[in-house]
């Protein structure tokens, strides 16, 4: 059986759901795990074995692969746990969910917006606060690195504002005061929506900024059918731990090894701009 | 390294540990000599009873000079290091603390693990047994699955090292006291060669409380008090409910010895193997322990012809078992809410009517914890023993199942009422509320648990056949109203009315949902001396309202501008906008109880009624009397 708790916001539920069903899927377990709101397929019932115990509890986060002495990477995912697997934890790796959009589009499957992008719309994400996952205590005994700015920068999407042809610029945003001040501009239309109704827009555009680690847009870019993301990877990128070994000293040139890897290796997924 | 392959040569293991003070937690940890080719305690010459101890269980004794030098408040670093300077270089140490307790067969499994002698080792987690029965009861009853605290990094608690490695000396420059020269310590081995051993152990009494040097009350009074043994009745206990035509599901083996006790009184022992004894190991290091245990249960058992091998928790095992068939399901795992909450319903149709569920860890005082698990779930025991044993009879096993099977989740497509409950604090309250409601409603209702799920809640959802929901809290961030406008995002209900814990129910809410008719959402004025422009004891709305959406968005905005009053300001804003339907004040009302308007559905709860005072007003107390008969009713 494998058994999803939830934890954080919507885009993180959007991870653990699919992580937990994927597994469920393909080692014919039994999948427990509370509907999403607003997606009716996940509702659908996934039977397979179950097990009531032992009892194995997954956070996907390194330090814990540390102590089982395994990476939770795709291959050794292959292998059916023998016992009742919880997952409560973040789950946030591309690979995880790579090769799989066909049913993840399906299970996620949900009403269009009522009002969806313009062919001519380009979507600026913009987010203040820092992802939840990246709060979680016991991944190392150091502190996360500081989100001084809200990512993207503003000189960097002037930039793309001014280099990408468009028709309307929509900020989604939660500080639409300061995002709509400094790119005025370009007379911006500022969208403050919620999690569920940003994202739901946001997969209906063509072409978007985001960044990687915000779970939401994530999923929304990932889903989507956009034909240029501009995504902001803010984790430095080809350093090499200081640290030698499989699992790194926990964070490795301000990235938190294991988690979270969302960046998308596809050629829409633009981190140069 | 495989269990196959030939045993890697004997090692020598030193023990060293710095106890001062401490001689009542060194008492009841010295078992471990046995594990140890020497063990070397340092402390200091005051510290006549540590030395006591020392000389009754056989440990060197090493008088510290360092310990206070310079006016340290407790140099433990310096301390180790001069126990260091006198072991063997050519050999293992392991570090304890005087409060550490490890496996019986410690020595055993750790002589099969493959050790490299640039590593660090630690070990995979520790349970704290803060009170002396809750130590003397886990330490006869391995393993330790349960309640296990792990840490991100090998900490000092225990480490195991070769001396004549190149980091063989604790850090004393980065404190004065027992903190962080372990850290210190831990973070010069390169991540790499910090491994972890797969073993548990127990830790008498609280963590990290005697940093600069004992500052906590006795673990126990004297000697005699900490020599203690609870007698062990599992045999009486097992006589009493066994026979020559009994029998028995053992859901946890480990120890052979308790199963073949098993198998001398019961016709027949189906043995479930509930901690993996025979699971698939993900480590190399826990694949040898596997083989060590799996071995060693297999050797005790041998011979038994009763018995099955121990068998997968699963659904197929289970299947295998007829209905009705058993006399005794006998957990051995110390009870643990989640635990039992899942399994009691797929094993009490197991059980013949009038059978018995049998387990220990049951005594309401010394062990509340888990007595509490069992009191919950299954009532208290009719019969107990003094080793904390217990069996409860259950009369009608099938039905209980059928209490305590989780109902699918259901997406309901009409209206419903939703509450939402974020702890233990909001339990009493809520129920009160939600027995008030089904005077007037007996449409679906909703109860949700937001952040930590509240056991009593959920049990009492299950008695009271209303729908429970454990949802997530999105932020430890948050403030509680804003965490709880999230939760609500969880609604199965096309048209949701919530309820909040605090109020009280005086006539049907369907005048609320009639408000809904052209709206997406309603919200109500707010009277008396309300600072909110509406009250929020109760609003409803359909699901995917834009209104409802926007008040979260807008609620986590002024997140960073308001803070704790995020909510409050979002609500004041869209109020100050119009682009929250209000409707005239009356429904709902916050005002003085001896002043409510006779439209009034939903009534708030007084402050004073809010901090558990609900006798204060006779409608409350009326409400929480009849609600407390039917929770005293038999499950």
């Amino acid at each position: 059986m494998v058994e999803v708790r939830y934890r954080g916001s919507f885009g993180d539920n959007l991870f653990q759901y699919c992580f937990g069903r994927l597994l469920a899927e393909r080692w014919g377990h039994r999948l427990s795990a509370l509907p999403l709101p607003r997606f009716p397929n996940t509702a659908e019932s996934v039977p397979g074995r179950t097990y009531l115990s032992p009892l194995q509890s997954w956070s996907g986060l390194a330090v814990e692969e540390r102590q089982l002495g395994m990476l939770l990477r795709e291959r050794e995912m292959t292998t059916p746990v023998r016992g009742r697997l919880v997952l409560y934890g973040w789950f946030q790796r591309w690979e995880y969910y790579r090769g799989h959009e066909t049913a993840l589009r399906r299970w996620l499957a949900t009403a269009p917006p009522e009002e969806p992008a313009a062919p001519g719309d380009l979507a600026f994400c913009l987010r203040s606060r820092r992802p939840e996952a990246w709060y979680e205590g016991g991944m190392h005994s150091g502190q996360p690195p500081a989100w001084k700015v809200p990512a993207p920068s503003m000189e960097s999407l002037c930039r793309l504002a001014q280099s990408t042809p468009h028709d309307r610029l929509i900020l989604l945003t939660d500080s639409p005061l300061r995002a709509s001040g400094e790119l005025g501009d370009f007379k911006p239309v500022v969208k403050n929506l919620d999690s569920f109704a940003s994202w739901n827009w946001l997969r209906t555009c063509r072409r978007m900024a985001i960044t990687v680690c915000h779970p939401a847009e994530w999923w929304a870019a990932m889903l989507s059918d956009a034909e240029e993301i501009f995504a902001l990877d803010p984790w430095p990128a080809n350093t090499r731990s200081s640290c030698a070994g499989p699992y790194g000293c926990g964070w490795m040139g301000g990235r938190p090894l294991g988690r979270p890897e969302l960046r998308v290796h596809e050629p829409r997924w633009k981190y140069d701009w | 390294m495989t269990g196959n392959e030939t045993a890697p040569a004997p090692r020598k293991i030193q023990a060293l540990t710095v106890s001062v003070n401490y001689a009542d937690f060194l008492e009841c940890i010295a078992p471990n000599v046995k594990h140890f080719d020497r063990w070397l305690v340092v402390t200091h010459e005051s510290d006549l009873r540590t030395q006591e101890v020392c000389r009754r269980w056989g440990m060197e004794v090493l008088l510290s000079r360092r310990l206070y030098e310079g006016g340290a408040a407790f140099h433990k670093a310096a301390a180790l290091n001069e126990g260091l300077e006198v072991l063997d270089k050519e050999a293992w140490v392991a570090v304890i603390d005087s409060d550490i307790l490890l496996p019986h067969d410690f020595r055993e499994r750790l002589d099969a693990q493959e050790l490299l002698p640039d590593c660090l080792y630690g070990l995979g987690g520790r349970r704290i047994c803060r009170t002396l029965h809750e130590f003397s009861t886990l330490a006869a009853a391995e393993p330790w699955a349960d309640n296990l605290i792990y840490t991100t990094f090998v900490i000092g608690y225990f480490n195991l090292f070769h001396l004549s490695g190149e980091r063989n000396r604790y850090p004393e420059s980065v404190s004065d006291d027992a903190s962080t020269y372990d850290v210190v310590f831990s973070d010069s081995f390169p991540a790499s060669q910090r491994r972890y051993l797969p073993f548990v152990c127990l830790h008498a009494g609280d963590a990290s409380q005697n940093w600069r040097g004992r500052v906590t009350d006795p673990f126990f009074e004297d000697q005699a008090d900490g020599n203690t043994r609870l007698e062990d009745c599992t045999a009486q206990a097992a006589e009493g409910l066994g026979g020559s035509d009994k029998t028995v599901a053992q859901i946890g083996c480990y120890r052979g010895g308790f199963t073949a006790l098993l198998a001398r009184h019961f016709r027949h022992v189906t043995v479930i193997d509930h901690w993996g004894l025979r699971m698939t190991s993900p480590s190399p290091a826990m694949a040898v322990d596997a083989v060590i245990l799996e071995s060693r249960y297999a050797r005790e058992t041998a011979g038994l012809r009763n018995i099955t091998p121990p068998l997968p928790h699963s659904d197929e095992a289970l299947e295998a078992i007829p209905d009705g068939s058993l006399d005794v399901i006998w957990f051995t795992a110390e009870p643990e809410y989640d635990f039992f909450l899942t399994s009691l319903p797929h094993w009490l149709p197991k059980l013949k009517p009038g059978g018995s569920i049998a387990g220990g860890f049951y005594e309401p005082v010394l062990l509340p914890g888990p007595s509490r698990v069992v009191e919950l779930l299954l009532g208290p025991p009719d019969v107990t023993w003094p080793d904390f044993r217990w069996a409860r009879v259950v009369m009608n096993p099938q039905a209980l199942a059928e209490k305590l099977m989780p109902r699918p989740p259901v997406e309901h497509g009409g209206r419903g009422v939703l509450y939402a409950g974020a702890g233990e604090d909001d339990v009493e309250a809520l129920l009160v509320s939600f027995s008030s409601l089904r005077r007037h409603w007996q449409g679906p209702v909703c109860i949700l648990s937001a952040g930590e799920e509240s056991p009593s809640l959920r049990l009492a959802c299950i008695r009271l056949g209303v729908d429970f929901r454990h949802v997530p809290w999105v932020s430890e961030k948050y403030p509680d109203h804003l965490n709880l406008l999230h939760a609500l995002e969880w609604s199965p209900f096309a048209e949701t009315l919530y309820i909040a814990a605090p109020t009280l129910v005086r006539s049907s809410p369907e005048p609320l949902f009639h408000a809904l008719q052209g709206r997406d959402a309603v919200f109500f004025g707010a009277q008396g001396r309300n600072p909110l422009p509406v009250e929020t004891g109760a609003f409803a709305w359909r699901r995917g309202s834009p209104v409802i959406d926007m008040l979260r968005a807008l609620a986590t905005t002024f997140l960073t501008v308001s803070g704790r009053r995020c909510f409050e300001s979002a609500l004041a804003g869209m109020a100050e906008e119009g682009t929250l339907p209000v409707l005239p004040p009356g429904p709902v009302w916050s005002g003085p109880a001896r002043r409510v308007p006779p439209e009034t559905c939903i009534q708030e709860m007084p402050r004073l009624a809010q901090a558990g005072a609900l006798h204060l007003l006779p409608e409350w107390e009326e409400e929480e009397q009849a609600l407390i008969a039917i929770m005293q009713q038999p499950f």
